[in-house]
């Protein structure tokens, strides 16, 4: 027993010496709590990193103890390096910065059109930052979303990431992660696609938005999506899991659909040297809105009206967007030079230089089948 | 020392094995298979089986002959100092590993966990209790292997059924992209990192049970785990995983669960639960050996030193990323795999089929 | 050195018990062995010596006052024996027809050893001398002082019976009898203390009972090197298990049919005379989550409720350690809508979290032991301090952080499920406070596992402390956290030692 004594006292005197109070810096006590993390470039190269976080003064002096709702702070610091520039705001604060709780990582323009290896690469090493951290780009600077107020109060990052969140029951939304960046970076083609913000001022209050869809070539940005044209990116790369969809499907009458279960196939096959894709969607989708004259009674072939016109609609935008991405912006942001690398191995590995101008020249086939499930609270003849 | 020399079921040991087997599996560095493609890493564990089985063929044909005696008993029952001789490269052997261990979770605790402490007392916290459960000896270790894969094994399951929502078959890559030769390379690689073939080779006396099936659903479940892992971590972190250091443990913090988002601290306590089985059981090794073949001092005795030159040896690697990549070397392990479960049977065979053919002349 | 320099410190405050068992024979002398017990008991103002005459020979009766129920020794043994007619006998026939006079309901025997003859009238029994006998008679007319049976104070049950376990070693083995109506009901007298001569009662069923155990235990009794034994948890030491460790393989009862029910699985238990807790050996882990309740309840019940008492369990060992490691260094493990809350509460108070969780455990533990030593009717004055102090104004004056309070709270709530682990579980959790203060949960899995290899060591009589779990003995698992119902059960009794390796 004694020598258990002897060992435990050992260890104690061990830890304070080699340690002292160092162990009681990291107590949750001595950090600031990061929500989110917004990366510019300056004009002289220097980063300019904007970060908001929890203000734990204000919220231990304040009475309420909302907790959903903490009062918010921003920094704005720059450094040669991210890490440079984050580390001074220990200065600024006197708390450690803590990446854990971190909700989104926003990159500004200057950075998107530019590089973006520097800012990924102190993301992935560092071990606190969360791995699944949400991914989204600026149209002007990442700064001017972490700084929007509305009102006297911070728009809050964890705010923006619940937006972006939605994609789950919004289709017009396009998420990403951090390790599925990383995952598509690392790919042969380094093509994706992330959610695009932008502050938004209505009536004196600012708000932010997504906006759509950031197309990025080689790692760099090339063009923005529509949140409408979202829908069909997201079909095509088979994640859409619920949504809302509104089209024409005769002259002066709008149906708006629900979504309710997506599945998109992807096969490839080589023909004469050239690739083709066939894609196919399988929708289910219950009606949810029709406008242009209220038809008390509806029949059944209107239903069918409705589907096959949904079929159409989806078939022909799917299209465009395809030849918008390939043949216009040159970005793979679907992963279709993924299924050629997985399913025409030979080819790949023939073509991997010039993949680019493989896919603007393959053959793209869209079938897409709309099931309509039901049609809310109406007769059907 | 009453539980010294007792004995444990096969049962028991093999959970032991395989608790120790999914250290490394958790561990698995990027390192070490920077020049095969993911999903060829699914199909490597399979060739791992046949390989592993391979390698077990001379200790199986030794230990036909005498069940109730280990390697270096049948060598000590021929010559006191050849047994004496390769006490000591087993002691060796098993030193190797045990820092290696500890290494890596030094390495681990130092990048993860506590990147701005000092790992000192952490170091020296962990091997006194490694060294403590070395002291209850082999059954105490036995036991609380089984009551620890009570926890390992369903804290694994738990992590993958909630990554299972994450899964992207785009993630995979095709299979044998560069041929086969890198996956056996790999495969080759994964036995050499296998310590419990030596263990087995020194310990399966004192088990009691069905042994050949208790090896075998241990060789299979540990493979069937490995592929498990590496089909989730292809499928869910994709090119990801070659970027990060511990890519199981990543795998794990993208794991959610209701509210809770990151459940790489439950893995963490996988990690240090079968860490603290296997470096306890090698340091018991050790000492067992070094009392059977050197016995002026009481076991105990060689706990006390070996955990002090553990300690020293892993204070000399901690926190020196140089230092941990030579001696996590696989090319090493492969080599002390080879001679301590391969090798030093064969010879042993070897010396008996003589020793059968000269007392047939005799005759 | 050391060892020797700490020997030393302990010799000079400590005498050495003199463990002579020199047997001092009756001497055919009356006076010389009444002035030896005399002697013995020197001016011991109760103890009586009465001398008689018996057809004209000499006899004294001797008996301690209060522990002899005077009544039952005059009517029962003294006047039968007086009124007797003695005169064709003396000496040792003397003593044996003495013996043959006195009723049949009284227990008497008879030695030749003084010194037991003494023992036995401390003991409440009146011994009778004559002139010219080897031999000296003993008659137990006990009438000493004692505690009726009352309801158990600490294993409360539900459906259970109501009787607990008294002092008197005899009632307690009475109360045994009244529920095994079986020959197979053994006891054995084993003396244990070399001044107080306490009397262990060893308890098991000779048709289930593992003998080495058996003679193990006995042994084990009889090499205990105490002076005196106050209790049962005196010779607790003895019959566990030889390494140092946090839990016990020896388990209590103060219940008669809890007891009744361990014996009957091949268990021995002690009872020790003077405590109204019995000693079960050997106890494994699992038991400590079962009660009596378990098997008079509906099984999905019973199940329900073990599961419950083991979540308590973990409860109350690891959650202030784990919300100290993982407040101190694990912080992404807290929910996003959590850590709000718990950093603003945090970063009111003043000490880092490891200290707050030492020192508000530290003032739950003594409340708890105030409470616990209040006498009664001002026992409820302890909660009122410690609810209002602690809770309302330690929070309000920014000392403690509500969070903790919460955790102390279900900790301490958690703690009290599982009673007879509250010792090592009281213990382990200021270890993984602190543990998870400096090394976070790296070194409370650490700790964990030291503590479970640590339990996992226990196994003193072949029966590890942590079967069924492991050694797996799949069979017993039908009663294990799950619980089986009674059709099922009866068709086998569990037999403790078929649990060994």
């Amino acid at each position: 027993m004694r020598k258990v004594g002897i060992v435990i006292l050992a260890l104690i005197v061990s830890i304070f010496s080699f340690n002292g109070n160092e162990i009681f810096k990291k107590d949750i006590r001595n950090r600031l709590v990061i929500q989110g993390i917004g990366i510019d470039v300056e004009d002289d190269g220097k980063y300019s990193v904007t970060i908001q976080a929890i203000d734990t003064d204000a919220q231990s002096a304040s009475s309420s103890d909302d907790a959903s709702k903490p009062p918010l702070k921003t920094f704005n610091v720059k450094g040669d390096t991210i890490y440079t520039a984050i580390k001074s705001v220990t200065e600024l604060e006197g708390k450690l910065p803590l990446y854990s709780q971190n909700r989104i990582i926003i990159l500004g323009k200057s950075i998107t059109e530019e590089n973006m290896d520097d800012v990924i690469d102190f993301f992935v090493r560092d071990v606190e930052n969360s791995s699944s951290v949400c991914i989204a780009a600026a149209e002007k600077t990442a700064s001017e979303i972490l700084k929007a107020k509305n009102g006297e109060e911070y728009i809050s990052a964890r705010n923006i990431e619940i937006a972006i969140n939605s994609s789950e029951y919004d289709g017009r939304i396009f998420r990403m992660q951090l390790y599925e960046l990383i995952n598509r970076y690392n790919s042969s083609t380094k093509d994706f696609a992330i959610p695009l913000l932008s502050v938004v001022e209505k009536d004196k209050e600012k708000s932010v938005e997504i906006t759509g869809t950031a197309l990025f070539n080689n790692t760099k940005y090339r063009e923005k999506v529509s949140k409408e044209e979202t829908v069909f990116l997201n079909m095509l790369y088979d994640r859409i899991n619920n949504s809302a969809l509104s089209y024409d499907y005769e002259d002066g009458k709008k149906v708006s659909l629900n979504i309710i279960e997506a599945k998109t196939k992807r096969k490839v096959r080589v023909e004469n040297g050239k690739p083709t894709f066939e894609i196919l969607i399988k929708l289910k989708a219950d009606i949810t809105e029709i406008n242009g004259g209220v038809s008390a009674k509806m029949e059944l072939q209107e239903i069918d009206k409705i589907s096959r016109a949904g079929e159409n609609y989806i078939k022909n935008d799917s299209e465009k967007l395809i030849y918008k991405m390939y043949n216009g912006y040159n970005s793979d942001a679907v992963g279709f030079g993924r299924l050629l690398y997985i399913h025409e191995t030979e080819f790949f590995k023939e073509n991997e230089k010039n993949l680019d101008s493989v896919l603007q020249n393959s053959k793209f086939e869209v079938e897409v089948s709309l099931e309509i499930r039901r049609i809310g609270h109406e007769f059907v003849v | 020392m009453e539980l010294s020399k007792g004995k444990i079921s096969a049962f028991q040991f093999f959970t032991m094995l395989f608790l120790s087997r999914t250290l490394t599996t958790v561990t698995y560095l990027s390192s070490y298979t920077e020049n095969i493609r993911l999903s060829d890493m699914l199909i490597q564990p399979f060739f791992r089986i046949i390989i592993g089985s391979i390698i077990m063929i001379p200790l199986y044909f030794l230990y036909k002959r005498n069940t109730d005696k280990n390697l270096l008993d049948i060598v000590n029952s021929k010559s006191k100092l050849v047994a004496r001789g390769l006490s000591i490269i087993f002691v060796l052997f098993f030193f190797y590993f045990t820092v290696v261990t500890i290494a890596r979770l030094d390495l681990f605790a130092g990048t993860i966990v506590f990147p701005e402490t000092d790992l000192t007392y952490i170091l020296i916290f962990a091997i006194v209790l490694c060294c403590y459960g070395a002291f209850l000896g082999f059954e105490a270790l036995g036991r609380s292997s089984v009551i620890s894969s009570a926890f390992v094994i369903p804290a694994l399951i738990f992590i993958m059924i909630t990554l299972v929502k994450k899964v992207d078959f785009l993630n995979l890559t095709p299979i044998f992209y560069n041929g086969v030769t890198p996956v056996v390379k790999v495969a080759i690689d994964s036995v050499g990192q296998t310590v419990e073939y030596a263990i087995i080779a020194l310990a399966l006396p004192r088990v009691t049970g069905n042994v050949k099936k208790g090896f075998f659903i241990w060789l299979i479940s540990q493979t069937f785990l490995m592929a498990v892992m590496f089909f989730f971590a292809c499928t869910v972190m994709g090119n990801f995983a070659s970027t990060q250091l511990f890519p199981f443990h990543t795998l794990a913090s993208l794991a959610e669960f209701a509210m809770f988002s990151r459940l790489d601290a439950i893995f963490t306590s996988v990690w240090i639960m079968c860490a603290f089985i296997k470096a306890g059981l090698l340091i018991y090794l050790q000492s067992d050996i070094l009392t059977t073949y050197f016995g002026k001092f009481r076991r105990t005795t060689f706990i006390f030193a070996i955990g002090i030159i553990t300690i020293i040896a892993n204070l000399f690697v901690s926190g020196q990323i140089k230092w941990f990549n030579f001696i996590d070397n696989s090319m090493i392990k492969i080599v002390l795999t080879l001679i301590t479960v391969v090798l030093i049977p064969l010879l042993v065979l070897m010396l008996f089929r003589k020793e059968k053919r000269v007392c047939e002349k005799l005759e | 050195m050391s060892e020797n320099w700490f020997q030393k410190k302990i010799d000079e405050i400590t005498v050495k018990d003199n463990n002579s068992t020199e047997k001092r024979f009756v001497d055919t002398d009356l006076q010389k062995n009444v002035m030896y017990i005399k002697q013995q008991f020197g001016d011991a103002f109760d103890v009586k010596y009465r001398k008689y005459n018996a057809s004209g020979k000499e006899v004294y009766f001797i008996m301690v006052d209060g522990m002899c129920d005077s009544l039952l020794a005059t009517e029962q043994v003294i006047l039968p024996i007086i009124e007797a007619d003695f005169s064709s006998e003396s000496g040792d026939k003397l003593i044996h027809s003495a013996a043959d006079r006195v009723s049949a309901s009284i227990d008497k025997s008879i030695t030749n050893d003084i010194d037991e003859a003494i023992r036995e009238a401390i003991y409440g029994s009146i011994i009778m001398l004559t002139e010219g006998s080897h031999f000296v008679i003993m008659f137990g007319v006990q009438g000493f002082p004692k505690r009726a049976v009352l309801e158990p104070s600490t294993e409360m049950q539900e459906r259970g019976s109501r009787e607990a376990f008294v002092e008197s070693f005899k009632d307690n083995v009475t109360m045994i009898r009244r529920r095994v109506r079986n020959p197979v009901f053994k006891t054995q007298i084993v003396e244990v203390g070399t001044t107080t001569k306490t009397r262990a009662c060893v308890c098991y069923m000779s048709d289930r009972v593992d003998k080495k155990m058996l003679e193990n235990i006995v042994e084990r009794l009889k090499n205990s090197t105490l002076d005196t034994v106050l209790g049962s948890g005196y010779l607790q030491p003895f019959l566990d298990t030889k390494y140092s460790s946090i839990f016990s393989g020896v388990g209590f009862t103060e219940r008669p049919d809890v007891l009744t029910a361990k014996i009957s699985e091949g268990k021995i238990c002690i009872i020790v005379d003077g405590t109204p807790n019995a000693l079960i050996v050997p106890y494994l882990f699992v038991e400590h989550f079962h009660s009596l309740d378990d098997y008079l309840k509906r099984p999905y019940y019973a199940t329900f409720i073990r599961v419950l008492k083991l979540i308590s369990f973990l409860f109350s060992v690891f959650l202030p350690g784990l919300y100290v490691a993982v407040c101190t260094f694990h912080q992404e493990i807290i929910p996003e809508t959590m850590i709000f809350g718990i950093t603003g509460q945090e970063s009111r108070t003043p000490l880092p979290i490891m200290f707050e969780a030492l020192f508000i455990h530290l003032i739950y533990e003594i409340v708890r032991e105030g409470g616990l030593r209040m006498p009664k009717t001002v026992g409820h004055a302890i909660s009122i301090v410690g609810a209002l102090v602690i809770g309302e104004s330690a929070v309000t004056a920014g000392i403690l952080s509500a969070p903790m309070l919460i955790v102390v709270g279900l900790t301490a709530v958690s703690s009290f499920v599982v009673s007879t682990l509250y010792e090592p579980v009281a213990v382990l959790r200021f270890a993984f406070i602190i543990v998870g203060g400096i090394s976070g949960l790296y070194g409370i899995m650490l700790c964990f596992a030291a503590v479970l290899i640590n339990a996992s060591a226990i196994n003193p009589y072949g029966v590890p402390f942590t079967s069924p779990l492991s050694p797996t003995k799949i069979g017993a698992w039908r009663d294990l956290i799950f619980r089986a119902g009674w059709k099922n059960m009866s068709k086998g009794r569990m037999q403790v030692n078929k649990l060994e390796k």
